[in-house]
């Protein structure tokens, strides 16, 4: 092991997933309360079509997050704005939107792949842990600070207004501001990951993280006091649910 | 059309009250639930909504919440609002247990750092005024469909709110259950708080509402909760059973 942390590419690897894993872990499953797992398979496509436009655009095929987060954010605060003003189902709207954005992206990919080598662009819809440079490194680690920093501070909002919306409204939580403002930060997590995930497979961490890393624990660590470490040994959980563990002790 | 605004003041103005609003219409404009509605409720008031499944009384609370499209204007004074809704049910997708349920509208500090002493105060003061105390370890989607609709007390009624609005609350309760909640709504309302309460027990309607309004495409009849209440189950009973 610490032969490989003499290579530089190794460490930078290393860094990458221990950056992305607190951000995906922290979004992954207010996206599934949310509902907007299947919107992180649409972004997923939309950001094939955003790279493939960067592309014909004259963006370099080694950092187009210009294209990718560009097109990704207009599909998503159009998608929100649609949702919000329809009476269809969240996942009939996305549905739609998605078969658009991997259209339209297929038809753009053959056009750019006349000038690009094919292997290029399939590194970035697959993504590799090992090409990650500093400059990905740096912008993901600011990036990460940042959405943890508006996640903390609107995350108890977000929570309520996913698993209760009547009380929401009640409490006065704008419930537009809200979705708007994950959406964005979703959006931007999975541009600065893509690199390194993958355009085909971010769904799988910012839909499905928790179920590899997040799974309720069978006990309750040594010492915790609060409710929920507390409740933990108490009583059965359903299978699929996600335990908000607190990562410090309660005062 | 009938209100309870006091004579002689204005109509578009609030003095003193919790929830103002007029000429409210709801639904489409072709096809309205409910037309030309005028309300205005003082502290200590709970004005019962009455009326057939579909008279609209439930899209009446959303519209005061915001939830639905409204004609009219509808205006509330500062302070927090306690709500009751008739119909929901906590999906498990996130495993809340019934203290960190409670405490995400309790504390600033992020959920997911642990639930503060302040709001594990308030929790625990909460959840034994609707005798719930020592379920607060337990999850949300494991509760019965009485003691969720406990929770939602818990969560209207603690703290204080300046404005209720109940929809069905005594839903599934038990006698026992019912009793507190009664005890719990009288004593907001001593204290100042002023609630819009939904309710097909007619019973309960007269042991607690200050007013009531039976809804009926528009306001068919407003006063005292004994008249109304005796008007629409006649109206509503009748050539039930043979009833004349």
């Amino acid at each position: 092991m610490s032969e490989l942390l003499a290579y530089p590419w190794f460490v930078r690897g290393l860094i990458a997933a221990l950056l992305l894993a607190p951000l995906l872990g922290t979004l992954s499953h207010v996206v599934v309360a949310r509902r907007l797992a299947f919107l992180s398979t649409a972004l997923g496509q939309a950001a094939l079509t955003g790279l493939t436009l960067g592309l014909a655009l004259g963006e370099p095929i080694d950092s187009p997050y210009g294209g990718i987060g560009g097109f990704c954010l207009l599909c998503a605060l159009a998608l929100v704005w649609v949702k919000r003003r329809s009476t269809l189902p969240g996942d009939t709207l996305i549905g739609v939107f998605a078969a658009f954005t991997l259209g339209l992206g297929i038809c753009l990919l053959v056009a750019v792949t006349q000038r690009f080598n094919i292997h290029q662009i399939e590194a970035v819809m697959f993504g590799s842990l090992l090409t990650v440079t500093t400059r990905d490194l740096v912008l993901l680690a600011a990036f990460g600070v940042a959405a943890l920093l508006v996640l903390a501070r609107r995350y108890n909002e977000l929570v309520l207004d996913s698993v209760a919306p009547p009380l929401a409204r009640a409490e006065g939580i704008p419930a537009a501001r809200l979705d708007y403002l994950f959406v964005v930060l979703l959006t931007a997590a999975i541009v600065v990951s893509l690199k390194i995930v993958g355009a085909l497979l971010i769904e799988a961490p910012t839909n499905h993280f928790f179920f590899a890393c997040g799974s309720p624990p069978a006990a309750p660590p040594a010492g915790a006091r609060s409710h929920a470490n507390a409740a933990s040994s108490s009583a059965p959980r359903p299978a699929r649910t996600w335990r908000i563990a607190p990562i410090v002790a309660s005062p | 059309m009938p209100t309870n605004a006091p004579p002689g003041l204005p109509p578009n103005i609030i003095h003193g009250a919790v929830l103002s609003i007029e000429q409210l219409g709801l639904g489409p404009r072709t096809a309205p639930l409910c037309e030309g509605f005028d309300l205005v409720l003082a502290p200590g008031e709970l004005h019962a909504l009455i009326g057939r499944n579909g008279a609209g009384k439930t899209t009446l609370l959303r519209a005061i919440l915001g939830e639905v499209e409204f004609r009219g204007s509808i205006r509330r004074a500062a302070g927090r609002v306690g709500s009751v809704p008739q119909a929901w049910r906590f999906e498990g997708v996130l495993a809340l247990t019934v203290g960190e349920f409670l405490a995400l509208a309790r504390q600033r500090a992020p959920l997911f750092l642990g639930t503060t002493r302040s709001a594990r105060a308030a929790v625990d003061a909460a959840l034994a005024a609707v005798d719930l105390a020592g379920c607060e370890r337990r999850l949300v989607s494991e509760l019965s469909g009485g003691e969720l609709r406990r929770l939602l007390l818990a969560h209207a009624l603690h703290p204080r709110p300046a404005l209720l609005l109940l929809d069905e609350p005594t839903e599934g309760l038990d006698a026992a259950a019912l009793a507190r909640f009664e005890g719990l709504l009288r004593a907001a309302l001593a204290a100042g708080s002023a609630g819009l309460l939904v309710s097909h027990d007619l019973a309960l309607v007269r042991r607690l509402a200050t007013a009531a309004t039976w809804l009926d495409g528009g306001v068919r009849m407003r006063g005292a909760p004994d008249a109304v209440a005796r008007a629409f189950a006649e109206r509503e009973l009748a050539g039930v059973d043979g009833r004349p």
